[in-house]
Parts: C-alpha cells; structure tokens; sequence
C-alpha cells in the first residue's frame, strides 16, 4: 500500500513553508552539543591534568615523585630473576625502552670498612666510582673519544686533565682498602687492580662532578640522590668511571666492587590519561611481583621498584575524576536548557498550526498520528543536530576546551550522548503533538473559560527548584539544582512580561495619535499589549538566554576570582623558600648564649637586622596553643608591609580587603612600640572562631609565652594551612622569646629550643629567588612554586570547566534570540494585511517600523530586567551552585560584574537587531495586493 | 430522542439551547433559547444580522463547542451526555464542517488532489475521482493549497466536507468569496449532498443560496424568529409559548406592552388602552 503524501511529505516539512526546522536544528544543537562535549571535555581534561603534573616535576625531581620508573637490583641484568623482571618492566605499556645504568655501592654497603675506589694514572690518584650504562658515547656529552674497541671506559674531563690521561691511554681501577690512616691487617693480600683502557673523556655537569646531560635530555639531572657520594666529602657526588655493562661487570668484579643496577624507563610523552592508568597498573603489577616472596635474599641489594608514576597518575585522575562529576552536571543542565527552548518552539509551532490540528482531527489524523508525523518532522532536524552538536562540541574543545587529541573512546560518547539527546527530543515533537491535538480537537466548553495559569505554575516550579537548592544538604549541586537559574530566568521572564503586558493595558493612551511618528509609537503600544501567551513566551525565552549569560558570565567571574584567591591563600606567594634562619645571611651572627652561659648571666643579644633580598620578604612560622582552648594554632609573624608586597593576594575583594587588615595591624603595632614596651602582640585571627577581634589571650609556644590582642579577623590569608592562624608583626612577637628568637643563630650546645621556620617569600618565580639565594650563599631547605603546588584538584576542574560554562551560556543565549527572531518573523508575517493598510492609510513605513521597534524594544527590555532579577534571586545559591569546594577559602563570591552586565546587554542588543531585521524582512516580502488577497 | 425520531429523518434536534460568552466586559447571551429540528435529506440556510447568534449556533450544531444549557440531540445521541473523546469521536464520524476561513479545512501539505484522498482514506471512503470536475478544480488538482485564490479554497473546502460521507455538513458562509458561476456550483454541491440523504446547514449573508434550501431560518438577538419555507414565512412558537415579533410590529408597543386577545381563533396583539397603561 502506497504511503499517504502527509506521510510521505512530513520529513521535509520542516523546511518548508509553516515549517520551524532551522529553530528547530538550533535548539536541539544546543542540546547535543552540551551533551556531544562532555566525554570530551573529561578526556581532554584528564590528559591535560596528566601533563600539568608532568610539567610541574622539576628537574631536580626524585624518582619517587617523577613519571619515571626504576627497577634496582644488586643481580646484574643477566641474571635469571632480572632477566625475567626486565621483560615485566619492558612489556608495561607506555614507557620508554628500558636503559641499564649502575653504580658501584661497595663502600655504603661495607660502610663499617674503609674503601676508597679510586682511579690510577702515573702515579696520580683520584677518588672515582665505578658506573655502568648501556651506551657510554650516546649517554654522555664527549670531550674526546678514542676509535677504540668499546670495552674501555670514560672519564670525566677533571680526571682526565688532572690525571693527564687521552682516550686510547690505560687507567687503573682499584677499590682501596687501606691507607696510612687505615692500615691493612697482617698478611692481607693486596687490593686487586683492574687496568682497562680510556676510551673516551666526557664533559662534567654544573656540580663540577656528574655527567653534563646530552643536549635535549635531562637523564644525569633527574639522577639527584642517586648518583653514589664521594667517599671523602659526602655533600659531593662522586667523579663517575663509566663503562658498558659488560665491561663495568668485569672492572666490579676484578675490583671487588659491587655494582646497584638499575633499569631506568620513563613515560612516553603525549599519553593519554588512559593510556597512563594502564602504566601506572603496569607499575604496581611489578611492584607487587618484585615484592613477592623469592629466592632473593634480603638486604639492600634485594631488587626494588621506585616510581612516582601511580602518585601521578592517580593525582591526575583526581583531577579528572573532579571534571567528570562537574562536567556531567553541566552538560545535563545544557541539554536540559536547550531541549526546553526545543519545546518552547515546538509549542510555538504547535501555536501557530491550531487550525490545521483541529481540522487534521476532524478528518482523522489524531494524537497518535500526528504525534508521528511531527516526529517524521523533527526527524531531520534532529538526526542533523547528532552530526552538527558532535561537530561543534569537538570545534568548541579545540577553542575553549584543554588542549590535546579526542580520542574514540570519547567519540563514541560524544555519538551515544548526542544521539540520546536527540531521540529525546523526538520524544518531546511527540508529546507536544499529541497534546495539541487534544486541546485543539477538544469542543470549547460552555463552562466559564478559565485559562491555565502556565506563567505562576511555572513561576512555582521555579520557586520550589529555587526552594530545594537553597536547603539541600549535598555537598555537590545535582542536575535540577543547575537548572535553577535556568527556570528561574525562565520563570522571571514569563512573570516580568506578564506584569508588564498587565501594567501597559491599565496605562493606555487616553487619545488616539494626532502624527504618524507618535502614531507609529501608539500602534507598537497597541500590538504589545495586544500580545498573548506567545509574546509572554518569546519574552521568556529571551530572558532564559539572557539570564543564563549573565549568570554564566558572573559566575566564570566568580570561579576565576576563587582561583586567583585560593592558589593566594594555598600557595602564599608565586615562591618561598626556607632558610635556616635569618642570621644565615649575615656573617658572624649574634648567637643564642647556651643555657650554661644564660645561668652564668650572660645577656641574649639583640638579634641583627638582616634586610630581606630586594623583592622578598621574611616570614616566621611556629605553632602556639591558647590560654583556654584547646589545639595548635599557626603563628606567622611578618613585616605587614613587606608582605603585603610580596605575597599573593589573589583577584578578589574579600583577599583585597584582607590585605587591608595588614596596615591596621601594622597601625596597632606601632602603638605598642611608641609605648616602648609592647603590652600585647596584636594579631589578625584567621579562620579562628575562638579569637574574635578586642579578645586578648595568652599563647605559647616552646620556651615562651605572650599576651595577644585580635586586632581584626579573616576567613582567609596566604599561606593559610589546616590550622587556625594568627598574623602578627615579628618584631614585636620576638620580643617575648627571649633565647628562643630564632633570628639568632643556633647555640654551640645544640639544644633544641623553639621551632620556627625561617622563609623567603616573593613575587617573582622560584629560579629567581633560588638564585638570589646562591649568590648569598645561604642554603635552602626547601621551596614552593606556585606553579607546582597551586595544582589542586578542585581548583584545576573549577578552571577547566570554565570555558565549558562559556560555550553552554553562549548556545543557551543563541537558541533563546533565535525564538525571539522567529516570534517577530511570525508577528509580522500575521500583521501584514494590517500593516499593508496601515501603510495606505497614511501611518507609511516609517511608522510600521517604530511600531516594531517599540515592541520588540519592550520584549528585550522585559528579558533583560527579568535576567539581572535572575542573577540578584539566585545569588544566594550562587556558592553552592559553582563553587566545587565549599569548605576552601576565601568563600565564592557570586558577584556581578559590569563585564557579565555588558556582555548580557550586547546580547540584547543583538538579539534586538537581529529581530527587527526578521521582523522588516519578513513585512516586505509581498506586495499590498497580495498580501490582502492571502492574509484576508 | 430515539431511533424512532432517526426514522423520521430528525439529524439534530433543538430544545431551548441557550449558549453564553464570558468576557472581561461581561456575560454575552448568543443563544437565548433556540428551538429547531433540522432533517436528513434537507438543507436549512441560517440567517440573521452581525451578533445575532448564527456562527454560535453553526459551531454548537457542528459539535466544535458546547452549549450551555438547553438540550441537543444530533443523530438520536444527547450532546451534553458524551464525554469529551466521545464526542471529538462521533464529531470526526459523522460531521463535516466548512469554516469561514477555508484555508483552515485544509491540508497545507497536500495538493489539491491529494486533499480528498486523503479525507476518504482517513474516513474509509472510495475516492471520488470526478469530485473536482464537478466544482471546477480539475484544472488545478497539482496545486498547493496556498497556490489557490480564495473562491478556489472555498470549493476546496466544501468538496472536501461533502466528499467525505459525513451526515451533518456544516458550513459557514461558503459562498462568501465566489462569483455566481462559483457560488452556483458550490450550492448544487450542498444541495447534492443533501439530496443524498446529509443534513445540511449553512450560515450566510448571500441571498444566492435561498433558493438551494429548503428552509430559511432567521435568528436575531440569539433567537429564533422566523422560518421561511416554500415560500412562507412562519413565526416559530417556542415550547414556552414565546415568539418573537419582528422590528417594525415592536414600534407599535412603545411601552413594551401589549394586550393580547384571542379572537375567532386568531391571536391579536393590540395597544393597551390608556386606562391600562
């Protein structure tokens, strides 16, 4: 049986005449792209926040905390055990080819023993260790190199030089066990030698002692604390003897040496996350195998694994694990919103077609039928947003998202999402179908027609969203919850249209135009408030866009701003540095007196005043406990200026206002030293309900105690850590500590006495402060960069998902003028006949085009005041919607900016001139005759 | 009323039918109390002045609204007692309706030969291959609908409704927009299809269709007021004993009042006398 035409024709419908394809394409593009982008974005996240951490390992990094992994065994490589583990190392996914590098370990491992390896030439000796690697040219940076046979070795060019040996010249090898000091017992053989030949000289490191690293590389760096010490001066790498693994085997075992081999494999660059997690399983399934029971003796020659790569890979996972969660929730609000402005159109179709359902009714093409053939309608349209949302969410990742490749397993998401999304928005085609008939093929009823109340019912829907958010005790928002603003935005426009059609009726002109130029602002007047559901419709389409970019925009401002603030107070300064102590500065310091010479009577001298490197500023931390409460409080004691200069205030006002607390505090210390002696420590209480602003207490720490006074309180400060804080200015909490001022250097007797770390803070990188520190020869303990430590899970998915946050409010905001253009295309088209007389009556062009323009100025006007009410109502929920970790501080500041208020207003802005240009188009496209004859 | 009113050729049946409006200006009475039998095999124009009820009485008699009080009866079956899927059923069975604007009894998505298909495929009906011989439209059975003038919509529309087997045809001003050429066989259409035992109601303006019915109902001000068939003119008598007189004998009773007398079998109307009034 042949298909009736209807049914046949029903699929290109949509992009005929009375057809809504393109609006149609548009809002279900919204929806698949939201949903298109999500797996990508994770992946792409993931893989990112994979190399961040790779990035930020430092060149001086351990294993332990690198992407590298070392198998250490005291069995050489051919043995059967090793042999076995090197295929296990080699068969793990992701790592680079296995290298073979050892070291001798004789004089750790007999450490009650004197052994002195050294190297002999000519009567010159000079201590040097004994080392393997596959390659020896290929692993080093060659000075000289003789054309010899390969089973030599090479040494660094201060040896050579000093021992005035060339490559191709011999060299002795010998593990000492005796000197003058050390004599050799009774009748003990002599130290075995071993001579081999110098095949080549290599050029030594910046240390004067390791091997330099072959341009590109970084191998001999990364060996920090792996590369054996010299025996005499423990603080100095040993010169290394290297040879080929054959020829290092022979030379140790002449010698009598013992050779640590390690096999050294790294992570391939550019791997995905998933590619990762299938190394870092690799890693661990070693781990495990070499941890298991064997014939291996104990001790430290027993074969061990050392990796940094399951750390970093599950820091990463993390990161990715935080994007997933977030990103789900968005990309579901996406959809949602976009499938709404699908239904709006539907419904708007649904609308403008009511003759047609109720005369399809009559003959016969009931709910069930024509909810099938709207879904052949929207067939096209929705099959096309599967392609395009796909397409777009990968265009939209290579411009906003992170970077990197999309991989297939991510596609293939993207595909099923986007293709659910759509069959859900056939579902919906099928609804609102079925529905309109029903209501249009329904026989009007005699009773007093009572209209549903569709804006206060929607109204209170978005009430009780707006309701259940500001309660709800989840630590994460759900879906419903993100859709909030959203609905409200929706709801808000539909309300504000409503009153305000309400308002313009009551406030009708009492005379009828006397020119056309008011007459075409009468008439605009007229035909707004002559709008129905449909204008109210359009309105709160157009404020559902807008009050999502501005909600969007405000909250991008707001995430960007608790970055910006977190990483401050996380990190405290873009670098720190700690000393032993500011009197590492100065030379001759004055000392702590020890505590025999304190009861003999001596004085504790004033400490030196050492002026911070320019740039930088002192920081002095200890932990206290307080009078009446119990736990540990962290003291930072600073110069409130210095630091406010130097460390980190983030971009927000709550940081900048805290920043101001520093000058009060400097103000209220200069009132203790104008009174001579400080009566009490003024201090900020950070985070620290029990110290309120006027309470004074009394703190102490080990060997000293003092009054404190809380000058003012914060949430947040640089630096904060778990602990509450108390910041004050160090000179004056110095004064209370008597022996204990840790601005003197340490006493002779080495006891230990208040613990307080000395740190260098600044606003410059930590190369910088590293070297500035070098150039005073002062040692560093420790230090932080910003760009390592600033990485934080939540931090890092709140950053990445903002760009997801920007291109979702930016389809949103596209679909929403979309409805609007198409609302006044459709208001015009109706209004021809009417305007084609208008026209000859006198009112002419000009005045048509005032009307439009005051009607459509009113419809962007009421979604613009409905969207900053919008973004006011959900600021409350503003934290709790967009703030991944609730519990960090400084708190989410929801805020809007004049930047999200101009964004949104030049969306209005556009969406008005894109309607009236509809709206003008759509007017003239017939002439008056035949607009009459057609439209009646 | 009962299989047996069926038998004696009543389709829809009358009975005090009042249908009211509510509006933000108030209430609007469009039908006062309407009393009127309309046949099988029959066509009844509906006539009356702007506001006097007919569009009420057409849509309420083509089952697209409900009256509110009064009885109607259409095919032996109570209106006010169907459900409403009951009745968009039955409507869809049994009724045809022509509206004012033709375009809205139309398909857009179909040509023009395409449109009776379709109808007669949806009501299980043989399609009627020389339907549009018969109004002129044969010329044009490969247009769009929106390729049509108007008069052309209009004949469109009534083949449509007359094709389609329904027993109630109903249409509002169907020759509105025709030449009398058009008009002409658009009415021989209805009058067919009435002849082919539909009852067929139509509301008009156009004197051009008088002589196609077989009755004239008059309604002004929501009722009733007179009939006209086989060239008489009656005054229908509601089952209250109500009647309406026309304008020109209301101007004899300034006072709204008269005195009624019952004379040699006639009724007389006459003035009060001024004692009386």
């Amino acid at each position: 049986m042949a298909l009736s035409p209807v049914w046949r024709r029903a699929p290109a419908r949509a992009w005929r005449r009375g057809g809504a394809g393109a609006l149609l394409l548009l809002a279900l593009l919204a929806a698949t792209t939201s949903a298109a982008s999500a797996s990508m974005f994770v992946q792409l996240s993931g893989d990112d926040a994979l190399q961040t951490v790779r990035d930020g390992i430092p060149d001086t990094a351990r294993t332990a905390d690198s992407d590298e992994i070392r198998l250490i065994s005291g069995a050489a490589p051919d043995d059967e055990l090793m042999r076995f583990r090197s295929e296990s190392l080699k068969r793990i996914p992701g790592l680079t080819s296995p290298t073979t590098i050892a070291f001798s370990v004789a004089p750790e491992l007999r450490w009650q023993s004197f052994l002195r390896p050294v190297v002999r030439h000519d009567g010159v000796e000079i201590r040097a260790r004994l080392a393997a690697v596959d390659d020896p040219a290929a692993s080093l940076v060659p000075v000289a190199a003789s054309e010899g046979a390969g089973d030599g070795v090479w040494l660094p060019q201060p040896v050579a030089e000093q021992l005035g040996v060339q490559p191709g010249g011999t060299v002795e090898l010998v593990v000492l066990t005796r000197d003058a000091l050390h004599p050799a017992p009774k009748d003990a053989p002599p130290d075995p030698v071993a001579t081999v030949a110098v095949d080549g000289v290599y050029e030594v490191g910046a240390d004067g002692r390791r091997p330099a690293d072959p341009p590109g590389t970084t191998a001999w760096s990364r060996r920090v604390g792996g590369i054996p010490t010299d025996t005499e001066y423990s603080t100095q790498s040993s010169y290394l003897i290297l040879g080929d693994v054959a020829t290092a085997t022979a030379l140790a075992a002449t010698t009598e040496d013992q050779l640590m081999w390690t096999q050294e494999s790294a992570m391939l660059p550019g791997l995905t996350l998933d590619q990762a997690q299938q190394t870092a399983a690799g890693v661990a399934d070693l781990r495990d195998q070499v941890k298991a029971p064997s014939d291996e003796p104990a001790g430290p020659l027993r074969t061990g694994v050392v990796s940094g790569i399951e750390t970093m890979v599950s820091t990463a996972s993390s990161l990715r694990e935080a994007t997933r969660d977030r990103t789900a929730l968005l990309a579901a609000a996406g959809a949602a919103t976009g499938l709404l402005s699908a239904m709006a159109v539907l419904v708007l179709l649904a609308t403008d077609r009511r003759a047609e359902l109720r005369h399809g009714a009559a003959i016969g093409l009931g709910p069930l039928r024509t909810a099938g053939l709207w879904v052949l309608e929207t067939l096209l349209p929705a099959a096309l947003a599967v392609v395009g949302g796909v397409l777009l969410a990968r265009a939209a990742m290579a411009a906003l998202g992170p970077d990197g490749i999309v991989q297939p397993s991510a596609m293939e998401s993207a595909w099923s999402a986007a293709s659910v999304v759509s069959a859900i928005g056939l579902v919906l085609a099928a609804i609102v179908a079925a529905t309109a008939v029903l209501v249009a093929d329904r026989p009007e009823s005699s009773d007093r027609k009572r209209s549903v109340p569709w804006v206060w019912l929607l109204a209170a829907v978005a009430a009780t969203a707006l309701l259940a958010a500001a309660t709800s005790k989840a630590s994460t928002p759900g879906a419903v919850a993100l859709l909030t603003p959203a609905l409200v935005a929706l709801a808000l426009g539909a309300v504000v249209a409503t009153v305000a059609l309400a308002v313009a009726r009551r406030t009708r002109p009492s005379s009828l135009p006397r020119s056309s130029r008011s007459a075409g602002r009468w008439l605009g007047w007229r035909r707004t408030t002559g709008g129905g559901a449909s204008a109210v419709l359009a309105v709160a389409a157009l404020s559902l866009g807008l009050g999502m970019v501005l909600v969007t925009a405000t909250a991008v401002a707001g995430t960007r701003t608790a970055i910006a603030d977190r990483t401050a107070v996380r990190t405290g300064a873009v670098a720190t540095a700690e000393v032993p102590g500011t009197w590492a500065f100065v030379e001759d310091p004055p000392k702590t007196p020890t505590a025999a010479q304190v009861a003999k009577g001596k004085r504790v001298p004033k400490p030196a005043i050492v002026p911070p490197p320019e740039g930088t500023t002192f920081v002095f931390r200890t932990l206290v406990s307080m009078d009446g409460d119990f736990g540990y409080r962290d003291v930072m004691a600073v110069d409130p200026e210095a630091f406010a200069a130097a460390a980190s205030w983030g971009d927000g006002q709550q940081m900048q206002d805290i920043r101001a607390q520093l000058y009060a505090l400097e103000a209220a210390a200069d009132e203790e030293r104008a009174a001579g002696q400080a009566d009490m420590v003024p201090v900020i209480a950070v985070n620290d309900s029990a110290a309120t602003p006027g309470k004074s207490r009394l703190i102490s720490g080990q060997g000293w105690s003092a009054p404190m006074r809380v000058v003012s309180s914060a949430t947040a400060f640089p630096g904060l850590r778990d602990l509450p804080m108390l910041v004050t200015t160090a000179d004056i909490l110095f004064g209370y500590f008597g022996r204990e001022d840790p601005r003197l250097a340490p006493p002779d007797d080495a006891i230990p006495r208040a613990y307080v770390e000395t740190w260098l803070w600044s606003a410059e990188p930590v190369d910088g402060l590293v070297s500035t520190l070098q150039q005073a020869d002062v040692p560093v303990l420790q230090t932080t960069a910003q760009t390592v430590l600033g990485v934080d899970p939540e931090l890092d998915a709140a950053d990445r998902s903002t760009g997801y946050l920007i291109a979702l409010a930016a389809f949103v905001a596209l679909t929403s003028v979309v409805v609007l253009v198409e609302q006044a295309r459709r208001s015009a088209r109706r209004a021809r006949a009417a305007d084609a007389m208008l026209v000859r009556v006198g009112l002419g062009r000009s005045g048509l085009r005032a009307a439009r323009r005051w009607e459509l100025m009113w419809a962007v006007s009421a979604a613009l005041v409905a969207a900053v009410i919008t973004v006011v109502v959900v600021s409350p929920l503003g934290a709790s919607l967009f703030d991944l970790d609730r519990a960090a501080r400084p708190a989410f500041e929801f805020r809007v900016t004049w930047q999200s208020l101009a964004i949104t207003a030049a969306t209005a802005v556009v969406a008005f001139v894109l309607a009236l240009w509809a709206a003008e188009r759509g007017s003239r496209r017939s002439t008056a005759e035949e607009v009459v004859l057609r439209d009646g | 009323m009962t299989a047996e009113a069926i038998d004696q050729g009543v389709a829809v049946r009358c009975d005090r039918l009042v249908k009211l409006y509510w509006a933000a200006t108030g209430e609007t009475q469009a039908l006062r109390g309407v009393e009127a039998v309309f046949r099988t095999h029959s066509m009844s124009a509906v006539t009356g002045p702007s506001g006097s009820g007919k569009s009420s009485l057409l849509s309420i008699l083509a089952l697209n609204e409900r009256h509110t009080a009064g009885d109607l009866e259409v095919l032996g079956r109570s209106v006010a007692t169907m459900r409403t899927y009951e009745l968009a059923r039955f409507r869809r069975r049994n009724v045809a309706w022509v509206p004012q604007r033709p375009s809205d009894a139309l398909l857009p998505s179909l040509r023009v030969r395409e449109q009776l298909a379709q109808v007669a495929a949806l009501r299980r009906r043989p399609a009627a291959d020389d339907a549009l011989e018969r109004l002129g439209l044969a010329h044009r059975r490969d247009a769009w609908v929106h390729e049509l003038s108007g008069g052309e919509q209009q004949r469109l529309a009534v083949l449509a409704a007359t094709s389609s087997g329904a027993r109630i045809v109903v249409a509002d001003e169907p020759t509105a927009e025709l030449d009398d050429d058009s008009a002409a066989l658009v009415l021989r259409e209805l009058h067919a299809c009435a002849q082919g035992g539909a009852c067929v109601v139509v509301a008009t303006h156009d004197d051009r269709v008088v002589p196609h019915t077989d009755r004239v109902l008059a309604l002004r001000h929501g009722v009733l007021s007179a009939e006209h068939r086989s060239g008489r003119s009656l005054v229908p008598i509601d089952s209250a004993g109500r009647l309406q007189l026309p304008p020109e004998a209301l101007d004899l009773f300034p006072d709204d009042r008269a005195e009624l007398v019952l004379e040699d079998g006639h009724v007389v109307l006459r003035r009060p006398s001024e004692d009386d009034a």
